[in-house]
């Protein structure tokens, strides 16, 4: 229906132009190149070639691993680089980085860019993580001397004071010091002095004679002493201390120094996401030929192309003359790309198909099917005509960006189709702000009865007739989902599944729906009917105990489609609680104002200003959580209760090769 | 005040607080993973925003019950009417459904949606994937909402 019809290209060029060629299609974006079969390479080429097919290959992946590593040096620069740039403004900060441009001159701000900056920045990120683990160690080597600043000697004298005296340094625990001391004294070989005491340990030193060490290494081994070791000190443990003070200052200095040179760097980091744009871009133009098929002196490049876009690639075609164009329509093994085609009502509702999956090439474009549907619904949820307005001149308001997506374009228009439908249903709901019109003052009367006349649909007033409402359109939906898939069903010749799947429920809906309804009893005679074709057709066993079971086990399923017709009822439940918050923030308001306004003097202006805010930001609050929920549970509503009964999904969309940057928008002129 | 009275406040307390405690943790549980996923990539916070609002209505929903309960009760109007011990506890009983199936039902969603919002750091374009999974469980809270709602609305009269 509206799937748009696609053509297989073939595309036959001089080598020549070969790279003219890609920037023209990558430009116009209207093709998608699809991958060559290896084996028809083979049927092409003849020996000679295929060896300079090669030698093709080979370049172009020289080449892409110049660019490649550009790119990840400005890539790994970006990312280095995030702590260093400018602060933005915090709102600023919440959207993502744009830059406008006009045609193509970000080129020359990307080309214009010193890349070479990015090994600069390599370095630094190096040489900081260096410094940081030498500052780090410094530090700890510091506190492990403090204790011993005392000791006012040159380590090394100790060490060769005599040649029959040893020294060693050690702490330990101050409560098995007292028990260690009295071991020492009766050591007459061994000299202990006290260098510095702390609240849970005791730093000494001792000077002991060599012949004895084994002695000394008992010890040690007895009260686990923990000895120092201050070979590698020339001087005193206080100068050594200066020294690795001096030192962390040092490394302080060029930390501060490298981090002034980042900042100055990251100023460019505009850019850099500008050029990493660039380079990613010429990345996938390279990659691409690697899809070609090539000889010496010509290329063949195949794809998709939709149909309308063929005037663009006849356009193309004339600037070059060394170029042949081959079109033919899909054959039956091929699975052509999808793309959807709809008019404006329905197409910003292709976000929630793809969302889904697209359809396959067996299945029709199910958004015609389900937008009226969806606004619909989304307006029940929301059930307010002020709420409606206020998402109508919102998304109106943001689609004024020139710059934005097709998906965000096509939300915003989703939602101001949806605000209309919000509108609509929010008068025949009275919601209007969650006014409660019976309370305005009597000059607004004639407003009120027009209300009155108007809301049929109150679900405060009479809450049954919306909730029947609800449940009434689901019953509405899942009978047309069953009539599609009747047709569908025909079409493709499959008209026993037509009869089975199809149209026995909706005998059986029907049937119910109307023996109900109107009190005939007759009618549940087609719902008995339908019953009984899906009892007895449901299994084409031949085995009539297995084809009856199955019949039956197929007739549960009218379970699943009672829960389907009360899962509608989620409509009702959100339009009420949209609706009664609404009405809230209003007595809040009330409330307060009330309070505030009786203070002197300030009282009035205070009150209004309390006023405002409290309704804006009460209000866009509402609107915000319940416009999610309405979107989410419509959704819910169109891929549970309604695709379940025609549509599948597993097309593959149609990704055409073009112009994909990040960072840049360009700006037609 | 009267014991009915008391058992009308007791109603009105389990259908905000309950429901409220579910959603609260509910959220409480996806926003500790949306922080968790964005410490990597802080880019999709809008997507995240979405997944961990969603366990927020049945708080809500138990919002709207307590307060129409408040309405019946004439409590908006500035008047508080004598309630027998029978009618309290209509009312509180009125409130369970939505207590107690927003407060079970906004928790697992919450679990739901964070395992969203680790899908969707992996796989950007599939949030709505997760957002649908999340609605799964939202359907049980709107159950309660409503039995709770015709309950209150149509048996409670002071």
């Amino acid at each position: 229906m509206s799937v748009t019809k696609m053509l297989k290209l073939s595309l036959l060029g001089h080598s020549g132009i070969k790279d003219e060629i890609i920037g023209e299609i990558h430009k116009a974006g209207i093709v998608q190149i699809s991958e060559i079969d290896r084996e028809e390479m083979k049927k092409f080429h003849n020996s000679d070639d295929e060896g300079g097919s090669i030698r093709e290959f080979r370049v172009i992946d020289e080449k892409l691993q110049e660019i490649g590593k550009i790119k990840e040096g400005l890539d790994f620069s970006i990312k280095f680089l995030t702590k260093y740039k400018p602060r933005k403004k915090l709102l600023d900060s919440l959207s993502s980085d744009q830059f406008i441009f006009e045609n193509d001159s970000y080129i020359k701000t990307a080309e214009g860019f010193d890349h070479g900056i990015c090994e600069q920045v390599k370095i630094f990120s190096n040489r900081i993580t260096e410094l940081e683990s030498i500052y780090s160690n410094t530090i700890s080597r510091i506190e492990v001397l403090e204790p011993w600043k005392g000791l006012q000697i040159n380590i090394s004298d100790v060490y060769n004071a005599s040649p029959q005296v040893d020294a060693l340094f050690a702490y330990i625990d101050i409560k098995s010091f007292k028990e260690f001391r009295e071991t020492v004294d009766t050591m007459d070989f061994v000299h202990l002095s006290i260098i510095h005491s702390e609240e849970e340990i005791q730093y000494f030193s001792i000077l002991y004679l060599k012949e004895k060490s084994d002695k000394i290494q008992e010890l040690l081994k007895r009260f686990s002493l923990i000895q120092m070791d201050f070979s590698d000190i020339k001087e005193n443990i206080a100068s050594t201390i200066r020294e690795f003070e001096s030192k962390e200052k040092e490394i302080q200095k060029e930390l501060k120094d490298i981090d002034s040179e980042l900042k100055r760097i990251a100023r460019d980091h505009d850019t850099m996401l500008i050029s990493l744009d660039y380079w990613t871009s010429l990345y996938k133009k390279e990659e691409i030929k690697k899809k070609f098929l090539g000889t010496r002196s010509s290329f063949l490049l195949k794809g998709w192309i939709r149909k309308n876009d063929l005037d663009n690639l006849n356009a193309i075609k004339k600037r070059f003359k060394e170029v042949d164009i081959a079109l033919e329509p899909p054959s039956k093994k091929d699975e052509p790309p999808v793309a959807l085609e709809n008019n404006p009502f329905n197409s910003p509702f292709e976000v929630v198909t793809k969302l889904f999956g697209l359809p396959t090439k067996k299945e029709v474009d199910p958004t015609p099917l389900f937008a009226p549907f969806f606004a619909l619904f989304f307006g029940i949820c929301l059930t307010d005509a002020g709420y409606g307005l206020v998402l109508i001149i919102l998304s109106l308001f943001m689609l004024r960006n020139k710059y934005l997506g097709t998906g965000s374009r096509n939300l915003l228009r989703l939602i101001a189709i949806s605000g209309v439908f919000t509108m609509i249903v929010g008068a025949l709901a009275g919601g209007f702000f969650g006014i409660q019109f019976e309370n305005l003052p009597a000059s607004f009367q004639a407003v009120t009865r027009f209300k009155e006349k108007l809301a049929v649909l109150d679900p405060l007033k009479n809450p049954l007739r919306l909730f029947g409402f609800a449940i009434g359109l689901g019953v509405f939906q899942i009978i047309t989902g069953f009539i599609i898939k009747f047709i569908l069903l025909l079409k493709n010749r499959e008209f026993r599944s037509a009869v089975v799947e199809a149209l026995s429920w909706l005998l059986i809906i029907h049937g119910i729906l109307l023996a109900v309804l109107l009190k005939v009893k007759y009618f549940w005679g087609l719902a008995i009917l339908g019953a009984g074709i899906i009892v007895l057709f449901t299994s084409k066993s031949k085995n009539p105990l297995a084809r009856i079971g199955a019949g039956l086990f197929g007739l549960y399923d009218i379970t699943g489609i009672f829960g389907d017709i009360v899962s509608y009822s989620r409509l009702f439940a959100l339009a009420l609680a949209t609706g009664v918050v609404a009405m809230v923030i209003n007595i809040i308001v009330g409330i307060i104002y009330g309070m505030v306004v009786n203070i002197p003097v300030i009282g009035v202006p205070l009150a209004v200003i309390v006023l405002v805010f409290i309704l804006v930001f009460g209000h866009l609050f509402n609107i915000g959580i319940n416009a999610l929920g309405a979107f989410v549970h419509t959704t819910r509503l169109q891929f549970v209760e309604y695709f379940t009964k025609f549509y599948q999904s597993g097309g593959k969309e149609f990704s055409p090769f073009k112009e994909d940057l990040d960072y840049v928008r360009i700006k037609k002129t | 005040m009267t014991i009915g009275l008391f058992f009308v406040l007791l109603g009105i307390f389990s259908a905000v607080v309950l429901a409220g405690i579910g959603s609260a943790i509910g959220i409480g549980i996806a926003a500790q993973v949306a922080e968790g996923v964005m410490t990597e990539d802080p880019k999709n916070f809008g997507k995240y925003l979405m997944l961990v609002a969603l366990p927020g209505t049945q708080g809500i929903y138990g919002f709207v019950i307590g307060f129409l309960i408040m309405v019946k009760l004439g409590i908006i109007a500035g008047s508080i009417p004598d309630v027998s011990l029978n009618q309290g506890l209509f009312a509180m009983a009125a409130a369970l459904p939505i207590a107690l199936a927003g407060l079970f039902s906004a928790i697992h969603q919450g679990k739901v949606c964070a395992a969203g919002i680790e899908m969707s750091a992996k796989q950007p374009n599939e949030v709505g994937k997760a957002l649908v999974m999340g609605v799964f469980v939202e359907l049980y809270a709107v159950l309660g909402f409503l039995i709770s709602f015709f309950l209150v609305w149509f048996g409670i009269n002071f």
